[in-house]
């Protein structure tokens, strides 16, 4: 056999699938992208992309566990913030001059003190498997989040700590746009290094353990201290995302342990699309920004987010990015079988939100429990600079009537479909 | 000493509460498998439904309808959430229950706010039973253990001795077996988590009116009734028990004392050493009785792995 | 690779070893010899205890009491891992495979361990250019070529089976226990399996559960018949043929059965 042989064979036998011209062209021209976006965006809409990655990220590294060896944790946040602690800690060192590593460098230490404590939780955290892993995990998150406000050297108690970062090498860090550069490089490595990961022996064993963890024992692997090793990864890559959001904003408090924190991974990942590696960073990329923008013009985000993820792990458990996948190899002929429902479908959705959203907000105000929103004393709203009584009959029963329209023809589009599927899936088996 | 037993009389009725909620969730896992996290959920819930008919329908009847209510709450939640994901397998269904929690939540808030509501014990309960030494106890708390006392009992006394009883019993330790014997083992499980709801629900519109009733009760008494269970064992009822007055009595325990763990270092001759270090360890154990709970279910786990009664592994 | 056959040393065997489950002991003080380099079968009617006797064997579970030896030293309580470090591979009756990989990085899998790269991070698995190709020479072994890139959880059920076989050869093992390698099978398939069997075991010790009596007869060098959780013969083929307590307990009642 020949080496040509062996190559083209190879690339074939092995899932990882080949890049194309294309592909490689459109990954270099997000880099390119994202390297640009300073010059081409105002700063706060850079601190919202600094927030966006880092989510994005740390979506990655919890999915890590998950996506491999079918772990799921519950209390990532601990890793999170202990990483965000890290960095603090290592710049007002290096603001009091005691440690001299360059600026840039310091989200590193997020990354190392996550690895560490990684290593022992994930010690103790992987001798069981299943419901008793998510539990250990949620107990140790809930123990720290219980230690740390009362512990105030190491996390500043309830007030937290901050600290600066210093000049280096002709940076001052003092803009947003240096900073986004320093951490989007951050997050790049973070990815490239998980993406590295699941390419190596070890992480074709991860996935195996996620498969058959007992086969994978009596083929000659301790298959607890493989476990352990990729919990510590998924710790390191978390802790640098919590150093990296350290760094942005300077700070950091206690509150970064508490269980929001771990449930936003959970979230984004399944929102995203688990078994598709970019499926954690677009749902954490896409759902921060949702909030950033939302929670603005609205107080109910987490309730709508809420409502999403049950209905997403209700009918579509495979998340957005798995959906998109599915249809990405679809026929053409395939696509003009479905087009009709998938159009009845999706302006049913768009009616759906849009008078679930708009009754939502309005009884929200109606219920007066919102210190912040209410109406105003004549009992009119202003919503996108549109003002209207809050309780006028015509607006409600037309609400209700989209409302209940556009659930009809969701529901009738969604059967539609299904029937469909389920014809193609038999023509492909068919053809086999 | 008067200090003490009271701190135990507490620690006890405060175990029987924790078990009224803990019994359901431990059973649903026991049957399906999952630990359901919105178990936290339902208990918030009743205290929010007690609050809102004890003010319409008087105190008493407003506890009972407010258990009904979060039971076919969850009954809802089993017959047409959990069992259209359950295919997906149970990772998929510990994240849906874990998504119910945060609706569950966000719920709340958006119809009370995010403050406590004055959700009172009643005038006809609010005096005190009997004092020892200078210290009065108050009698809504004798009720709360009564209340637990009473549905531990009845719980027991179902399980025992009829039919369904031993149906539930057998389906906790093989389900696929009482499947194939042709028991309607769908039917029971909508029946055990619609109790199990509606007994946490009740343990809600019943402590609620004594202890604050806000948003956050939930995830606080759902991650203390999950330790509970952990350290009892999945699915077992007995371990349940055990590890609800083990934690009840311990945690009102800690809270009376005032020694910290550098005071304890110092017995081996550390003491300045822990006060160095400072944080937990400079800081009084009863502030700590809050890490308790995840300290043991950690000890627990990793010393005997099943749980104090658990067979499952 | 052939070593010479010692028949005398003792590969792999039981002392009185006893299993319960909760109330119900299943096996019953079995003593059995695996032979170094020979091929031994072990039969007996379903539920007699064979898949047991292998979990036992392969450390899967304890023993309630007696020992398990391999190489003349005590396994009992070992790691499934540490038992396959040293030597001994297993097969399962029930297919155990890797669902979301593919059938090529399944037996990959396998060539790792063997290469000591288990927690080699520093290069892509597709870089390991001995594992890549000893995956490929079981790939042909097992005769999955056509398969390679599919995902093992979507191959048929006999190509599974042949999987299941490859992964228990991949780890180059010295004691191969397989529990009814050929169950399911097409008769083809079984053939070419049980030869195959035949010459990967060639200066290996075999201990094979089978319920083809035929090819029990042509590839085992001894056999053992357990029933009801006891060894009642442990002969050369010819020998447990004539042996009439098994003609009673065992091959009367197979015979009848077919
Ligand atoms: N883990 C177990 N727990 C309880 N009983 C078991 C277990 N494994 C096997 N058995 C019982 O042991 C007996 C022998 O099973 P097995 O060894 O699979 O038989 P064979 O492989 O000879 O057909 C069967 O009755 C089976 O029910
Ligand atoms: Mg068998």
């Amino acid at each position: 056999m020949t080496a040509t042989d062996l190559n083209i064979e190879d690339s074939n036998r092995t899932s990882a699938r080949k890049a194309p011209g294309l592909g490689l062209l459109l990954i270099t021209g997000v880099t390119v992208l994202l390297f640009t976006l300073p010059l081409l965006i105002p700063p706060v809409f850079l601190n919202y992309a600094i927030k966006m990655m880092v989510a994005g990220l740390f979506a990655l590294a919890f999915n890590l566990l998950w996506s491999h060896a079918r772990l799921l944790s519950f209390g990532h946040a601990a890793y999170y913030a202990i990483g965000a602690f890290a960095v603090i800690h290592a710049l007002s060192l290096s603001e009091r001059g005691v440690l001299s590593i360059p600026t840039p460098l310091i989200p590193m230490m997020g990354l190392i003190a996550g690895a560490l404590i990684g290593l022992v939780v994930g010690y103790l955290a992987t001798v069981r498997g299943g419901t008793y892993f998510a539990m250990i995990t949620l107990a140790v998150g809930e123990l720290l989040l219980s230690i740390a406000p009362k512990w105030e050297a190491v996390f500043g108690g309830e007030s937290g700590l901050s600290s600066m970062r210093m000049p280096w090498a002709g940076l001052t860090f003092g803009m947003v746009g240096e900073v986004y550069i320093v951490v989007l490089i951050w997050c790049l490595f973070g990815l490239v290094l998980l993406r590295w990961f699941s390419a190596t022996p070890l992480g074709q064993i991860a996935l195996a353990i996620g498969d058959n963890e007992k086969r994978l024992r009596f083929l000659g692997y301790r298959t607890h201290a493989v476990k352990t090793v990729i919990f510590s990864l998924s710790a390191a890559v978390s802790g640098l995302a919590g150093g990296l959001i350290a760094f942005a904003m300077e700070s950091a408090s206690f509150e970064l342990f508490a269980g929001a924190n771990s449930a936003m991974p959970v979230m984004h990942t399944f929102l995203g699309g688990a078994d598709v590696f970019l499926g954690p960073i677009a749902g954490g990329m896409g759902l921060t920004l949702f909030s950033e923008l939302a929670s603005n013009a609205s107080r109910l985000w987490l309730l709508y987010m809420g409502v999403i993820f049950v209905i997403v792990m209700m009918f579509a458990p495979e998340g957005l990015a798995g959906f998109i996948s599915r249809h990405v190899k679809l026929s053409l002929t395939c696509w003009r079988l479905l087009i009709a429902d998938y159009a009845v479908f999706l302006s049913g959705c768009a009616g759906l939100v849009l008078s679930g959203v708009w009754m939502a907000e309005v009884s929200y105000r109606l219920m007066g429990t919102s210190p912040i929103v209410g109406l105003t004393p004549d009992g009119t709203i202003t919503l996108f600079e549109w003002t209207f009584s809050a309780t006028s009959k015509p607006l409600w029963f037309a609400a209700v009537a989209v409302f209940v329209l556009s659930l009809f023809g969701v529901l009738a589009a969604a059967k539609r479909a299904r029937t469909t599927w389920l014809t193609i899936g038999q023509k492909k088996d068919g053809l086999r | 000493m008067e200090m003490l037993s009271i701190s135990l009389l507490n620690g006890t009725i405060y175990g029987l509460l924790l078990f009224m909620i803990a019994a359901g969730l431990t059973l649903i896992f026991g049957m399906m498998g999952v630990l359901n996290f919105a178990h936290g959920a339902f208990y918030m819930l009743g205290a929010y439904a007690g609050y809102v008919l004890s003010a319409r329908v008087g105190f008493f009847p407003g506890l009972l309808v407010a258990g009904l209510i979060v039971a076919a709450i969850g009954a809802m939640v089993e017959r047409y959430m959990l069992r259209s994901v359950h295919a997906h397998g149970h990772a998929h269904e510990l994240l849906l229950t874990f998504g119910l929690l945060f609706v569950f939540d966000e719920i709340v808030k958006f119809f009370f706010g995010y403050y406590p509501v004055s959700y009172r014990v009643p005038e006809t309960l609010s005096f005190s039973v009997f004092r020892i030494g200078s210290l009065e106890y108050p009698a809504y708390r004798l009720f709360v253990g009564l209340v637990s006392i009473g549905f531990f009992g009845a719980l027991v006394l179902i399980l025992r001795f009829t039919r369904i009883g031993l149906v539930v019993r057998a389906a906790v330790h093989k389900p696929m077996m009482v499947e194939a014997l042709g028991h309607n083992v769908p039917l029971v499980m909508l029946l055990v988590f619609a109790v199990g709801a509606g007994m946490a629900g009740l343990a809600g519109a019943v402590a609620g009116a004594f202890y604050p009733t806000s948003p956050a009760m939930a995830s606080e008494i759902g991650t203390i009734v999950f330790v509970v269970v952990v350290v009892g064992g999945l699915g077992s009822l007995g371990g349940a028990f055990i590890a609800s007055l083990m934690i009840g009595i311990l945690t009102t325990l800690m809270v009376g004392v005032d020694t910290t763990l550098a005071d304890t270092l110092s017995f081996v001759g550390f003491g300045s050493w822990g006060k160095d270090i400072g944080g937990i360890f400079a800081v009084p154990l009863s502030a700590s009785a809050g890490t308790l709970p995840f300290a043991l279910m950690l000890m627990v786990l990793l010393l005997r792995p099943a749980g104090l009664m658990g067979e499952r592994t | 690779m052939i070593k010479s056959n010692s028949c005398d040393e003792i590969a792999l065997a039981a002392r009185n070893v006893r299993k319960s489950f909760g109330s119900t002991e299943i096996i019953r003080g079995v003593n059995i010899d695996i032979r170094q380099g020979e091929r031994h079968a072990l039969i007996g009617p379903n539920g007699a205890g064979k898949s047991t006797m292998f979990n036992l064997l392969s450390a899967a579970f304890a023993p309630t009491s007696g020992e398990i030896l391999l190489n003349g030293t005590v396994i009992n309580g070992l790691e499934p891992a540490e038992v396959n470090r040293r030597g001994l591979a297993r097969s399962f009756q029930i297919t155990s495979i890797f669902p979301r990989l593919t059938t090529f990085e399944n037996l990959r899998i396998g060539a790792f361990a063997r290469y000591g790269v288990r927690f080699n991070i520093l290069s892509t698995a597709n870089r390991l250019r001995k594992a890549n190709e000893e995956a490929d020479r079981l790939l042909r072994l097992v005769r999955l070529e056509r398969v390679a890139s599919e995902l093992a959880g979507n191959l048929a059920y006999s190509d599974q089976r042949a999987l299941e076989l490859g992964l228990t050869l991949a780890t180059d093992p010295r004691v191969i226990l397989l529990d009814e390698p050929t169950a399911g099978m097409s008769r083809e398939e079984a053939e070419y399996a049980t030869s195959l069997i035949r010459t990967v075991t060639e200066g290996r010790t075999l201990l094979i559960v089978e319920h083809d009596l035929d090819v029990v007869f042509s590839l085992a060098d001894r056999m053992s018949v357990l029933v009801h959780g006891q060894i009642i013969a442990s002969d050369t083929p010819a020998e447990v043929k004539r042996n009439a307590e098994v003609q009673e307990a065992y091959l009367g009642q197979e015979a009848a059965a077919c």
